[in-house]
């Protein structure tokens, strides 16, 4: 999941700490990831993949990102350096603003980790890879969809910022209901037809490939 | 005597889906400045044998060595001495331009920016593709990314050249300049040059030796005449 | 999907004076001009700086009505902002504005400006970032290719006409099918990588040199920043 939000919309602190977040961690991955070359070709996979994905018309008002499923093949770190470019590169093309690229890059990225995390923990307890994937996704998923429907938010009160108009706290009470009402069920189905595909995708690596999986972890 | 660059003896492979192919029947041997096309149908485990001798590929069974050493275990040492040159050439042109794929071996083994822009000119100039330098890779026809590659290949002055179907795509006349410059290369730099392919005219035109794989066996190794004498072509071709 | 093709396309075969333009001071006019529109809260700036962009993109050679067409894609997403802001005088005005701005200069300049340029900037920050961008890059286009193919072929045979649910089965399909390319080609191409020698860097021979062409798009933005005080 990621948000459409352009330029010159959010207050400059609100992206920044996006951008500041993620440098953070960023340059620690980066730091840690060095000499870990093997990985390269297959983060860049996943971003190529991801890329395309997010671009297949679904016929509903969502795409899917297989952002938990690249964390699961390329690990915690990569996974990290996967969401910042597939972030930026799609906000080079225009699908999103430049200012947003840290904030969505948080977002995948912690769709990635919570999906990992809970794979693991899962898959202590069961080994069907279709089953344990799938929740882990879903969940993920939608976690990251109250981490959206939170930024968006707090990005509401942006106009009273400007103007230091206090109506618009009153407006934001309102609005936010109606948005989660419009947002939540689409990222339900989202999460779960998401889930539904990672959950596919991770059983036939685990037959066709499962070194890759070990190397995920 | 001259020295054994390659030597293959009965080769087995399990691939993780537990796919196995063998190369089995006669050695597989390659001699220093030897000129040998391998030939044989899709399928027949030319690319098998190829992956082994630059150490992608782990034998299950049987002995392979290259250089006198293992290419898997010693993959690092080996590979330095390999130019290759695979038969699905877009996903080997690695670098954003032409002139940075072809750097990129000799870059990334530590020559000097000097030295690699030497190198690298010579090659394109040898080859013919100056006009070519500042391109990117995908708006390439097949022809031309096979010619980048094939520069790729050639810039860190290998010892040994593996070809796999290397000169498939390209016309006429650009076959010409490469099979001459491989000759050359090969009589002046005593390069060894294998070259995998299912093209029999390949065999008249550039081998001293020709070998013969089908389903996984090399059923014939000698020179070119006896090749066409025996006429084995027509059991080839068929397929 | 076609917009980046056509994106890269412009990007390598165009010539104009931005095209020709470093890459520097094209990251300098970038950061300049990116500031003006997201400080301003003027409209007159705004709409000095959508028209300043919009002769920028007619120098550039670049077919207006397109590029205008691919930024409406967020000038969208700023509408449903701007409606919630109505009441509020020109705000809503503003926002669109400045979306669209935002957008049509990045456009502008990734319309101009070679891939390799762009990430051979991030090899001086990490090789391994600029090597995942460059490789990316690369296995997007390889990737695409194929599945472009394929998606044709799926809506050719009326692969897209029947229920949602027989839809996403071949979506389904299609995305299995692109999801075993890519774990082919990786590995593929890893194996590539490792005969070439990849330490874990793609080397990018770009020259940033200077020129004095390049104080053109310097001399804008800093005339954009400076009109924000005026």
């Amino acid at each position: 999941m990621h948000i459409h939000i352009p330029d010159g919309v959010l207050p400059i602190w609100f992206w920044g700490s996006g951008y500041l977040v993620t440098f953070v961690f960023l340059a620690i991955t980066l730091y840690k990831t060095k000499k870990d070359i093997k990985k390269i070709p297959l983060t860049a996979m996943m971003v190529a993949v991801m890329l395309i994905v997010m671009s297949i018309p679904l016929g509903i008002p969502f795409h899917i990102n297989l952002s938990v499923f690249s964390g699961l093949m390329v690990g915690m770190y990569f996974s990290l350096i996967a969401s910042f470019v597939v972030n930026l590169i799609l906000a080079s093309f225009g699908h999103g603003g430049l200012t947003i690229v840290g904030l969505n890059t948080i977002i995948l990225w912690f769709e990635a980790i919570i999906g990992i995390l809970l794979f693991k923990t899962l898959h202590k307890l069961s080994k069907n890879y279709f089953m344990t994937a799938s929740i882990s996704t879903f969940f993920a998923l939608v976690c990251s969809a109250f981490l959206v429907i939170g930024a968006v938010a707090i990005s509401t009160v942006n106009p009273a910022e400007f103007l230091h108009h206090h109506k618009e706290m009153e407006r934001l009470q309102v609005s936010l209901p109606t948005f989660i009402l419009i947002t939540l069920p689409i990222a339900v189905i989202g999460a779960a037809l998401e889930a539904l595909i990672t959950g596919s995708l991770v059983q036939y690596i685990r037959k066709i490939k499962p070194d890759l999986l070990e190397r995920g972890k | 005597m001259k020295e054994e660059i390659v030597k293959v003896d009965c080769l087995k492979h399990v691939y993780p889906d537990k796919t196995e192919v063998s190369v089995c029947g006669l050695s597989f041997v390659v001699h220093r400045g030897e000129k040998v096309v391998l030939i044989g149908p899709n399928g027949s485990g030319k690319t098998t044998l190829l992956h082994h001798i630059i150490g992608l590929l782990k034998a299950t069974e049987g002995e392979i060595k290259v250089f006198g050493l293992n290419p898997c275990k010693n993959f690092k040492k080996v590979v330095r001495r390999i130019g290759v040159v695979f038969q699905n050439v877009d996903e080997q042109l690695i670098g954003p331009t032409v002139w940075d794929d072809i750097a990129f071996s000799p870059m990334n083994y530590g020559l000097s920016k000097k030295e690699v822009k030497k190198r690298v000119e010579k090659i394109i100039k040898e080859l013919k593709i100056e006009y070519l330098k500042n391109k990117i890779p995908r708006y390439l026809s097949g022809g031309e990314k096979k010619k980048v590659a094939i520069a790729g290949a050639l810039v860190i002055e290998p010892e040994l050249l593996v070809l796999d179907e290397a000169l498939s795509e390209l016309d006429p006349e650009s076959k010409r300049i490469m099979i001459r410059k491989f000759n050359e290369l090969n009589k002046k730099n005593k390069i060894t040059i294998v070259l995998a392919t299912n093209e029999i005219d390949m065999v008249k035109k550039f081998a001293d030796t020709v070998y013969v794989l089908e389903a996984g066996e090399i059923k014939y190794r000698g020179s070119p005449k006896e090749f066409f004498k025996k006429k084995i072509k027509y059991e080839i071709c068929r397929h | 999907m076609s917009s980046i093709y056509l994106i890269d396309y412009y990007s390598n075969s165009i010539d104009s004076i931005i095209h020709r333009s470093s890459i520097i001071s094209k990251l300098i006019f970038l950061v300049l001009v990116l500031s003006s529109i997201l400080l301003t809260k003027s409209l007159i700036n705004l709409l000095f700086i959508v028209s300043t962009i919009f002769i920028l993109i007619i120098v550039a050679k670049l077919p207006f009505l397109k590029i205008l067409k691919w930024s409406l894609f967020l000038v969208f997403f700023a509408s449903l902002f701007a409606v919630s802001q109505i009441g509020y005088g020109l705000l809503p005005i503003q926002t669109t504005l400045k979306a669209m701005s935002a957008s049509l200069l990045m456009l502008l300049i990734i319309c101009t400006t070679p891939y390799p340029e762009i990430f051979s900037i991030f090899n001086r920050i990490s090789t391994t970032l600029a090597s995942i961008m460059f490789l990316s890059y690369r296995f997007f286009f390889l990737l695409l290719d194929e599945i472009e193919m394929k998606l044709k072929a799926i809506k050719i045979r009326g692969g897209y006409s029947g229920s949602l649910i027989k839809r996403m089965k071949n979506i389904g399909m299609l995305i299995g099918s692109l999801f075993i390319l890519s774990i082919e080609k990786s590995e593929r191409i890893y194996n590539i990588l490792r005969i070439r020698g990849f330490k874990g860097k793609v080397y990018c021979f770009r020259e940033h040199e200077f020129a004095p062409r390049d104080l053109l798009l310097i001399g804008i933005g800093l005339i954009i920043l400076l009109g924000m005080f005026v």
